[in-house]
C-alpha cells in the first residue's frame, strides 16, 4: 500500500482547514508587500478572516463525513480533531484581536511577518492535533514550533525578547530529540508508525513478553518526556516563565494555549488511543506528572511579584489539572480534557490579553504594582480581569469552575481520587494569588499617581493617543513607556477580544451544557 | 571476523570518538569540524543498510549546506585574535553531575538494546510495506520515490511549509539587525573585528 | 553483507547519549546546537536500522522528514544566535539572567 497509495481530491479535502490557513499566510505575505505602510495594519482583518474559514471549513468537514482518515493513515478528521480544530483557531483568533495594539505600541515594523508566521504557527498547531501518525505528530511539532521561536524574539532591540527566542530554541529541539528517539524506539518495537496500526499491534500482543516491553515503554517515556516538555509539565517547565516573559504577549497567549492543545491532543491519541491496551503501563508516569505539576505550578506561582510570570506559573499549573484527563486513561478523562482546554483557551487569553493593555515593554511593567488601584483608574478593564482571575481560580459560576469539576469528577469515576485531592488542594492554593491580583486591583492605592485624579479620567474609552503609540521605534519605547500615564487606551481589537472572553467565561459557566455535550460526542461517548 | 565486520566496528569506534569529540574540544571550530566526520561516519552507515538515497543526502544536506553554516557562524561569531572557545564556566558539580547521569542513560539504552532486544518477527508484518520486495523489484531509490510519493505524500508536502516558515523566519530575524535601531545594529556589526573583541567577552580572560 | 542491528542500535543509543550530555554540559549556543544535532543523527541511525531490520520504509521516511526539519532548525536557530549575539555580543547561556525568578 505504502508504494501504491493514490491520493484523490477527497485527501485533500480532508485538510481543508489546515488548507485555507497555509493559504491566508501565503497571502498575508504577498500583500504585506504590495500595501503602503500605513495601511498594513489591515492585516489584521485578512488574517481573522482566514482563521474564521477555516473554521468554517473544519465544521463543513465535520458535516460531511466519510472515511475518518486520509492520507494514508496519515491525518484524521475525528470528533476529537474537529473539536481541538476549533478550540486551536478560537485561540487563535481571539490571540489575533489583541495584537494590533500591542504591535503598535512596540514599535514592530514586520506587520505581515508577523501575522503571517501566527498563521503558521496554527496550521502546525491544527496538523499536529489531526496528525494520527508518528510522523505526521513530529511534523506538526516543528511546523508550530519554528514560528514560535522567531515570534518570541520578535520584537526588535529588546535583549530580553531576543534571550527568550533563543531559550525557547535551545531548549525545545532538545526536547524534540527525545521525542524523536522515543518515537523510533516505538516504531523499532512494533514496526508501524500510523497509530492504528500501533493499537493493533499492542492490542494482539498482550501481555508485553519480555522482547517487546523494554523498547517499547523506554520509546513511551522518552515521548512522554517530549510531549510533557511542549505542555510545560513539571519538571521539564524550566523554560516556561522566561519564555512567556519574554515573548511578546499576544504571542504568549497563543503559545500558552495552542501549542499546550495541539501536544496534549496528540499525548492523548498516543496514549490513550494507540496505546490503551497498556494504560497500567503508562498510567504511574502520567499521574505523578499530574501530581507534581498541579502542586508546583501552582506553589511557584504564589510566589512570583510580575503579573506575566505569574501567569505563566498558572498555566504551569494548569497543564496539571489538564494531564489529570489524559492520566485517568478513559473517554470521559478526555471528553472532560478537550472541554477544558476550551475553557482554559478563554479565560486564559482574556487574561493575558489584559496584561497585555497594561505591559509597558516586553516583560516588563507588569509587576503586580502596575495593577494597584487599577480598579478606579479603568473599572471595566478590572472588572474583565476579575472574571478571568475568578475563572481561572475555579469559582463556581464561571467555566472554569465547570472545566474544573468536569476533569476531577472523570477522575474521581475512574477511581483516581487521589488525582481529585490534589487537585483542590492544588486549586485551593491557586486562590491565594489569583486573589492577590483582584485585592491588588481595587483595595490597595496606586503608589505612583493620586488615583483620585486618575480614576476622574479613568473610562474605557481609547480617546486620546499618548506619546507611547506615537513613538515607533523599538529603542524609544522604553523612554516613552516612562512617560505615559498610568491610564492605558484599549485597542478597538482588544476590547471586542476581551468583551468576547467575559462573555464567553460567564455564559458558558452559568450553561455549560451544550458544550460539554459536544466534547463528550466528539470523543465518541453517547 | 569478515572485512565487512571489520569495516563495521572501525566505523562505529569513529563515530563514537567524534561524537565525544563533539562535546570535548573546547574550539567550536573543531567541534563543528568532529560533527562533520561523524555524519560522515552515519552516511556510510546508511550506505551499509542499503539507502543509498538517504546517505547522499546526509553527505549532501549535513555536511553540505548545515555544517557550512555552522562553521560560518562559528567563525563570524568569534573574537578575531581571541581563541574560538567561549570557556565553559560550569561548576565541577555541576559536570560530574551531568557525566554522571549520562554515563547512567548510556549504561541503561546499552543495557536494553544489547541484551534486552530482539525485535520481534510480527512487528514486520505489521508495518505491511516489504521494503525489501520492492527495491528488488524496482531498485533502491526507486523504492524511495514510490512511497514518498504515494502513501507519504503529506508529510513531504509538509516539510516544504516547514521550509518556508523557516525562511520567512530567517527573513525576519536577519532583516531586523540591518533596517532596526541603529544603535544595536551598529555595535552589533563591529562585534566580529577586531577593535570591539578587546572590550568583548570577559569570559577569556578566565 | 548483513549489519547486526543490535550494535548499531547501540552505537545510536550512544551517540545519542553524547548528545544529552554535550546540551547539559556545555555553555556555549552553538555548541549546545551541535549536541542537539548530534542527538537527531543518532536517532535517525536507529530509524534506518529499524528500517532495514523490520523490511519497512517508514523508517527511510522519517530520516528523510528529520534531514529537511534539521536543515529548517538550522536556519532558524542560527539566526537567532546571531541576532542574539549582535545584541549581546556575548553568547553564553549563564549569562542570560536578565529574568529572574
Amino acid at each position: 500500500m505504502a508504494f501504491t497509495y493514490t491520493i484523490t481530491a477527497g485527501d485533500w479535502g480532508h485538510i481543508a482547514p489546515q488548507l485555507t490557513l497555509l493559504g491566508v499566510a501565503l497571502l498575508v505575505m504577498v500583500i504585506d508587500t504590495m500595501l503602503p505602510a500605513r495601511l498594513r495594519g489591515g492585516l489584521v482583518i485578512i488574517a481573522l478572516l482566514g482563521v474564521l474559514s477555516a473554521a468554517a471549513s473544519a465544521l463543513l468537514v465535520a458535516q460531511l463525513g466519510g472515511a475518518p482518515s486520509a492520507f494514508f493513515g496519515m491525518i484524521t478528521s475525528d470528533g476529537l480533531a474537529i473539536f481541538s480544530m476549533l478550540v486551536i483557531l478560537g485561540a487563535t483568533a481571539l490571540a489575533l484581536l489583541i495584537a494590533p495594539g500591542y504591535i503598535e505600541r512596540q514599535g514592530i515594523h514586520q506587520q505581515g511577518e508577523y501575522y503571517a508566521l501566527v498563521l503558521l504557527a496554527a496550521t502546525g498547531m491544527l496538523l499536529m492535533s489531526t496528525a494520527s501518525n508518528l510522523m505526521m505528530i513530529f511534523l506538526g511539532l516543528e511546523l508550530l514550533s519554528l514560528p514560535l521561536y522567531v515570534l518570541c524574539a520578535f520584537v526588535p532591540g529588546q535583549q530580553i525578547a531576543q534571550e527568550s527566542g533563543m531559550k525557547y530554541f535551545l531548549l525545545s529541539s532538545f526536547a524534540s530529540g527525545f521525542l524523536l528517539y522515543g518515537m523510533a524506539l516505538v516504531y523499532g518495537a512494533t514496526g508501524a508508525t500510523g497509530l492504528t496500526q500501533i493499537h493493533a499491534f499492542v492490542a494482539s500482543h498482550m501481555p508485553l513478553d519480555s522482547s517487546l516491553a523494554p523498547l517499547l515503554l523506554v520509546g513511551v517515556v522518552l515521548i512522554v518526556v517530549g510531549l510533557a516538555f511542549k505542555v510545560s509539565a513539571i519538571p521539564f517547565h524550566a523554560w516556561t516563565p522566561d519564555v512567556y516573559q519574554g515573548a511578546p504577549t499576544p504571542v504568549t497567549a497563543l503559545m500558552s494555549v495552542g501549542t499546550k492543545t495541539a501536544a496534549l491532543v496528540a499525548l492523548a491519541r498516543i496514549l490513550v488511543v494507540a496505546l490503551g491496551p497498556i494504560t497500567s503501563q503508562w498510567q504511574p508516569l502520567l499521574i505523578a506528572l499530574a501530581i507534581l505539576t498541579m502542586l508546583g505550578g501552582n506553589l511557584l506561582a504564589a510566589t512570583q511579584t510580575n503579573v506575566k510570570r505569574m501567569l505563566a506559573y498558572s498555566s504551569i499549573a494548569h497543564a496539571g489539572y489538564l494531564l489529570i484527563g489524559i492520566a485517568v486513561g478513559t473517554n470521559l478523562g478526555l471528553a472532560a480534557m478537550i472541554f477544558y482546554l476550551a475553557a482554559y483557551g478563554i479565560m486564559n487569553i482574556g487574561a493575558f490579553g489584559v496584561v497585555q493593555v497594561i505591559e509597558r515593554s516586553v516583560g516588563f511593567g507588569t509587576e503586580l504594582d502596575r495593577f494597584r488601584g487599577l480598579g478606579a483608574r479603568q473599572p471595566w478593564l478590572a472588572g474583565a480581569m476579575t472574571v478571568f482571575l475568578l475563572a481561572l481560580a475555579g469559582i463556581p459560576g464561571t467555566v472554569g469552575f465547570v472545566a474544573k469539576y468536569a476533569v476531577f469528577s472523570a477522575a474521581v469515576l475512574a477511581s483516581h481520587p487521589e488525582l481529585t485531592i490534589v487537585g483542590v488542594i492544588a486549586s485551593m492554593i491557586s486562590f491565594y494569588y489569583y486573589l492577590r491580583i483582584i485585592w491588588a486591583m481595587y483595595f490597595e492605592l496606586n503608589p505612583e499617581g493620586d488615583p483620585a485624579t486618575q480614576g476622574a479620567r479613568a473610562a474605557l474609552g481609547a480617546q486620546g493617543t499618548p506619546p507611547l503609540m506615537v513613538e515607533s521605534s523599538g529603542q524609544s519605547a522604553v523612554i516613552a513607556a516612562k512617560s505615559v500615564s498610568m491610564r492605558q487606551p484599549i485597542a478597538l481589537g482588544a476590547m471586542l477580544s476581551l468583551g468576547l472572553a467575559v462573555l464567553a467565561t460567564i455564559i458558558l459557566g452559568i450553561l455549560p451544557g451544550p458544550l460539554f455535550e459536544l466534547a463528550r460526542q466528539a470523543v465518541g461517548l453517547p | 571476523m569478515n572485512l565487512g565486520q571489520i569495516a563495521f566496528y572501525v566505523l562505529g569506534a569513529t563515530a563514537i570518538a567524534s561524537g565525544i569529540g563533539v562535546i570535548a574540544f573546547r574550539n567550536a571550530v573543531y567541534s563543528a569540524l568532529s560533527l562533520i566526520l561523524n555524519l560522515f561516519c552515519l552516511a556510510l552507515f546508511f550506505l551499509m543498510l542499503n539507502a543509498i538515497f538517504l546517505a547522499a543526502i546526509q553527505v549532501l544536506v549535513y555536511a553540505g549546506a548545515i555544517m557550512v553554516l555552522f562553521l560560518f557562524v562559528v567563525t563570524m561569531l568569534t573574537p578575531e585574535g581571541g581563541d574560538a572557545a567561549t570557556v565553559d564556566r560550569l561548576g565541577a558539580m555541576q559536570r560530574t553531575a551531568a557525566i554522571g547521569l549520562g554515563i547512567i542513560l548510556a549504561g541503561a539504552f546499552g543495557y536494553i538494546l544489547i541484551s534486552q532486544v530482539r525485535l520481534s518477527p510480527s512487528a514486520m508484518a505489521t508495518g505491511a510495506n516489504d521494503l525489501f520486495t520492492v527495491m528488488n523489484r524496482d531498485g533502491n531509490t526507486e523504492a524511495f520515490g514510490l512511497a514518498l510519493f504515494h502513501g507519504y505524500l503529506l508529510p513531504f508536502e509538509v516539510t516544504s511549509v516547514i521550509l518556508v516558515a523557516a525562511i520567512l523566519g530567517a527573513v525576519v530575524l536577519g532583516r531586523r539587525t540591518t533596517s532596526g535601531s541603529g544603535l544595536s545594529a551598529g555595535s552589533g556589526l563591529s562585534a566580529g573585528s577586531g577593535p570591539s573583541a578587546g572590550s568583548g567577552p570577559s569570559a577569556r580572560e578566565e | 553483507m548483513p549489519v547486526p542491528a543490535n550494535a548499531l542500535l547501540f552505537v545510536s543509543a550512544m551517540l545519542f547519549t553524547i548528545g544529552v550530555v554535550g546540551v547539559l554540559v556545555r555553555r556555549n549556543p552553538l555548541v549546545i546546537f551541535m549536541s542537539i544535532e548530534l542527538m537527531l543523527n543518532a536517532v535517525n541511525l536507529s530509524f534506518m536500522t529499524f528500517a532495514n531490520a523490520l523490511h519497512s520504509v517508514d523508517g527511510w521516511i522519517f530520516v528523510f522528514l528529520v534531514l529537511s526539519v534539521a536543515a529548517a532548525e538550522v536556519v532558524v536557530g542560527l539566526a537567532i544566535i546571531v541576532s542574539v549575539f549582535r545584541t549581546r555580543q556575548e553568547i553564553d547561556v549563564d549569562d542570560f539572567n536578565t529574568m529572574k525568578g
